[in-house]
């Protein structure tokens, strides 16, 4: 019989940790529209790339202003890279293949599906990271 | 007067059972709302963050693993530590699950990143994080199926409490290494804190309590046989005055080691308390361990850590009166609690059932004869290989032979079950059927692993 109990209390607490996982990732990802399609100005493009960059989960692994993953900081690659090749870096395009590691390109290759507005979005946002401390955008 | 005294003891065990509960529902929701604090980095998808807060939270609950085998006899108290034994069992597969559901995730969103297709390529926490969960694995299989795998106790003993350790830590270097939503200082020292606290419990389970342990030893004054392949054993502290434990209780018995080797094995108390400061133990040549019963000498050094568990008569004062039903050895603390009750004449009417296999292994049996004439006690036995002239129960205790020997007033008894896991459901399930109020229905798991 507490054999019983102890399942049972076994069985709530999975699905109490399923419950909290889900409320923190919806707190976490609130429901934003899909990049706009048409984007009239600088700022609305910067606003969307930021949302693409949210949306697709790129603090799992780069870092901005200490807030993500610790693989890349991206602070200040606006500085080191043109628009075309911030792009190159951030959907793993072929032109830059060999200077990253196989991992990481493969990992980027999932980014690839992206649709042309969102790409130019996320390229305006990127090309806004200033060196941290600087201006940010 | 006695009943309320009663309730208010019910109501007290409860509340406590309860406090205890929320606390633990706390412990497992910490990891999250840990995460929660300060400023937060922008969300990383839905899947990607369900699948990071899984991670968390069954680290949360990897860790309140550490705490359930502890023995704090306060904590243990309200549940048993019996039961406490089978939750942590039962946790650690749904958080072995719960860690599965992290992987799983992460490989349908991104699968190059759950490093899995090339381990050799990925950063080095990814391969802790690979690790961590082989680890957990292979902790709960080895322990789910010990005996299927033919793992010796003491080697899976040994191995248990490292290999989780280890698991625990790469799993720790897992999340540092990959800085998601910990980042803020404030967060990290709090994850930090949170996980560092279950390690320390390991220093006091390895360390501490062994060495607790090491300064109250007791010396063997007596090894007897017994009817059926089972040995009393009798000890006695040395330079201390010992411990006190109800009838029924148990305690982990460690015999020709040191107790930081962690060789030790639960065993109930056959004493009454009247016979302190000397403990008996009676236990039965199963096990690789118990075999070597027979052989303890005279003066050997034992340990004794307890008395732990809450299955006693001796809580329940105002019972009406008494069902024991054990099976074999399992007689070990209802013989215990027999011979207290013997020894303050209590008249409380009292059935046990006892089941063995034949007639001439039924351990204790002229001393429970002797106790029939002192007690109101009516020994029912069940035998599986009756002798041809055998008048009595035959094959397993079950509804039936319950429902045949249970005396006037039986629902308001207090019934007490002890023996093999499977005789145990059995005779759980035979007296739910005869509707016994489930509080009034007390057992001890004594197959922990």
């Amino acid at each position: 019989m507490r054999e019983m109990w102890a399942r049972r209390i076994v069985a709530l607490t999975t699905l109490l940790v399923i419950g909290l996982a889900a409320a923190f990732a919806i707190l976490q990802n609130p429901a934003t529209p899909h990049a706009a399609q048409s984007l009239s100005n600088e700022a609305a493009r910067v606003a969307a790339g930021r949302t693409v960059y949210s949306v697709q989960g790129c603090a799992r692994c780069h870092a901005i202003a200490g807030q993500g993953g610790s693989m890349h900081a991206l602070d200040g690659v606006a500085e080191q890279r043109t628009p075309e090749e911030l792009l190159d870096w951030a959907i793993g395009n072929p032109a830059v293949k060999d200077r990253m590691a196989a991992f990481i390109y493969g990992a980027k290759q999932g980014y690839q599906k992206l649709s042309p507005v969102d790409r130019e979005a996320l390229t305006a946002y990127l090309s806004t990271l200033r060196p941290a401390g600087a201006a940010s955008p | 007067m006695a009943s309320a005294r009663r309730n208010r003891g019910i109501h007290r065990t409860l509340l406590t059972a309860a406090g205890w509960l929320i606390l633990y529902f706390v412990l497992v929701a910490t990891p999250v709302f840990i995460l929660l604090i300060g400023p937060r980095p922008p969300g990383t998808g839905f899947w990607w963050d369900v699948s990071l807060a899984l991670g968390y939270s069954a680290m949360g609950m990897m860790g309140i693993q550490f705490a359930l085998t502890a023995r704090f006899r306060r904590a243990t108290a309200p549940f048993g530590i019996d039961i406490i034994y089978y939750f942590h069992r039962y946790l650690a597969v749904a958080a072995l699950g719960l860690i599965i559901l992290h992987v799983v995730i992460v490989i349908v969103v991104n699968p190059a990143a759950s490093g899995l297709i090339k381990p050799w390529t990925s950063p080095w926490y990814i391969i802790h994080g690979i690790a961590a969960l082989l680890l957990f694995a292979v902790v709960v299989i080895t322990s789910l199926w010990r005996k299927g795998l033919h793992i010796p106790y003491e080697a899976w003993r040994w191995t248990h409490g490292p290999m989780a350790a280890i698991a625990f830590v790469a799993a720790i270097a897992h999340i540092h290494g990959s800085d998601t939503y910990i980042a803020d200082a404030k967060v990290k020292a709090l994850w930090t804190t949170f996980t560092a606290a279950w390690l320390l419990l390991i220093g006091y389970v390895r360390v501490y309590r062994p060495w607790r342990l090491k300064r109250r030893p007791y010396r063997v004054v007596d090894v007897r046989r017994e009817r059926g392949r089972v040995w009393t054993l009798t000890v006695a502290p040395e330079g201390h005055d010992g411990l006190r434990f109800r009838a029924g209780q148990f305690a982990w018995l460690t015999i020709g080691a040191s107790p930081f080797a962690q060789r030790e094995h639960p065993f109930s108390f056959s004493s009454d308390p009247s016979q302190l400061p000397h403990i008996q133990f009676t236990i039965k040549e199963l096990g690789d361990f118990t075999r070597t019963v027979g052989a303890i000498q005279f003066g050997e050094v034992v340990y004794v850590d307890g008395p732990h568990g809450v299955f006693s008569s001796d809580r329940y004062p105002d019972a009406p009166g008494f069902v024991f039903v054990a099976g074999g050895v399992g007689i070990a603390p209802l013989m215990s609690m027999l011979r207290s009750l013997a020894v303050v004449n209590d008249l409380r009417p009292i059935v046990l059932f006892y089941g063995n296999r034949r007639w001439e292994n039924v351990t204790f049996r002229e001393e429970l004869e002797s106790l029939s004439t002192r007690l109101q006690l009516n020994v029912i036995h069940v035998l599986g290989e009756p002798p041809e002239d055998w008048q009595g129960e035959r094959g397993v205790v079950t509804r039936e032979s319950l429902a045949r020997h249970l005396p006037a007033d039986w629902l308001n008894f207090h019934y007490f079950v002890c023996g093999p896991n499977p005789m145990l459901r059995a005779v759980e399930k035979s007296l739910d059927d005869l509707r016994i109020p489930t509080g009034k229905v007390h057992s001890e798991i004594f197959d922990l692993v």
